[in-house]
């Protein structure tokens, strides 16, 4: 639980997590659960027509665009958008490319029950929904048998700026889970529920809870969007 | 002989399996375990590792396609040392 972290310091610490991982003989994994500072990611389902102004637009406004090696579209990261990584052993644990997804949308669907969020899983996707539209997102990748990436969950971030990405493939609408609850989501409360969600979805007892890295730097920056 | 680079195990259901994208071309040497062609279902990729070290020869699946467990991506030709990993036409 690591705050408002850089992407690219977040992506380092990732991969070096992923080597360790992948040295050790144990099934221990690693979670990183931050928010970013604003960034559009896009993943390999995505392509440029989800973003609503060119990366040179994006680039006057101070946002960066990246192409990821994740799963997913194109999303944009910011606070109040919580950022779940987790970084699982799935050769070692027995579990299959679509074990893993269907383990990050239960754990999602539990979260959302116990907020009180009547939400779904599109067929044939990963798209979870509610109500008033689409609030989580998979974006997760495996290599060597390890998973990295992961999930968003849009709690409570400023929809101005998520309106400059058409995140949406399925024609609903993007939200988040406070417009969903009609007030004001815990991050705290969503963070909590997520983390514990998953540690159960995947069998994990025991769990150590870190909120700070020597290598991480919590940030703020500003963008500039036209309204 | 060339060696198959094959869709791998990776689902436990029969959901389909698309190629995302290549990581290597035709006529490229490759590590054994460097990442060669990426997978993907909703949301998740999966990178596929080379069997063996030597010269990628062909890309048989092109991305978008979609494949299941056991088909061929594409094929390897081995090489016969190590050095020949290091081997440089220049030299």
């Amino acid at each position: 639980m690591l705050g408002c972290v850089d992407f690219d310091s977040i992506l380092t610490l990732q991969e070096r997590a992923l080597q360790e991982i992948r040295q050790q003989e144990t099934d221990q994994a690693t979670l990183f659960v931050c928010e970013h500072p604003p960034i559009i990611t896009v993943g390999r389902e995505g392509s440029h027509a989800q973003l609503a102004e060119s990366s040179q637009e994006f680039k006057a406004s101070q946002l960066d665009v990246r192409w990821v090696n994740r799963g997913g579209g194109a999303l944009l990261h910011a606070p109040g958008q919580l950022a779940v990584y987790p970084l699982l052993p799935l050769k070692r644990m027995g579990l299959g490319m679509d074990d893993f997804q269907n383990g990050l949308v239960q754990s999602l669907l539990r979260m959302c029950a116990e907020l009180g969020i009547e939400a779904e899983r599109f067929p044939d996707s990963a798209d979870i929904f509610g109500r008033c539209g689409q609030f989580a997102f998979l974006g997760a990748a495996i290599k060597s048998w390890i998973s990295y990436y992961g999930l968003y969950i849009n709690v409570s971030p400023d929809m101005k700026l998520q309106r400059l990405i058409d995140a949406n493939q399925h024609d609903h609408r993007l939200t988040s889970l406070s417009a969903t609850l009609t007030r004001e989501a815990s991050m705290s409360s969503v963070r909590e529920s997520i983390v514990r969600n998953l540690v159960q979805q995947f069998g994990y007892q025991q769990t150590h809870i870190f909120t700070r890295h020597p290598l991480l730097h919590r940030v703020k920056k500003k963008v500039y969007v036209h309204p | 002989m060339s060696t198959p680079i094959l869709v791998p195990s990776v689902n436990s259901s029969s959901q389909p399996l698309k190629v995302s994208l290549w990581l290597t071309h035709a006529g490229e040497e490759v590590a054994s375990g460097d990442r060669v062609v990426e997978l993907l279902i909703p949301g998740v990729t999966f990178d596929v590792e080379a069997p063996c070290a030597g010269r990628i020869v062909s890309c048989e699946c092109q991305a978008g396609a979609e494949v299941t467990t056991g088909m061929v991506l594409g094929w390897i030709e081995p090489l016969n040392s190590e050095t020949d990993l290091d081997w440089n036409p220049e030299d």
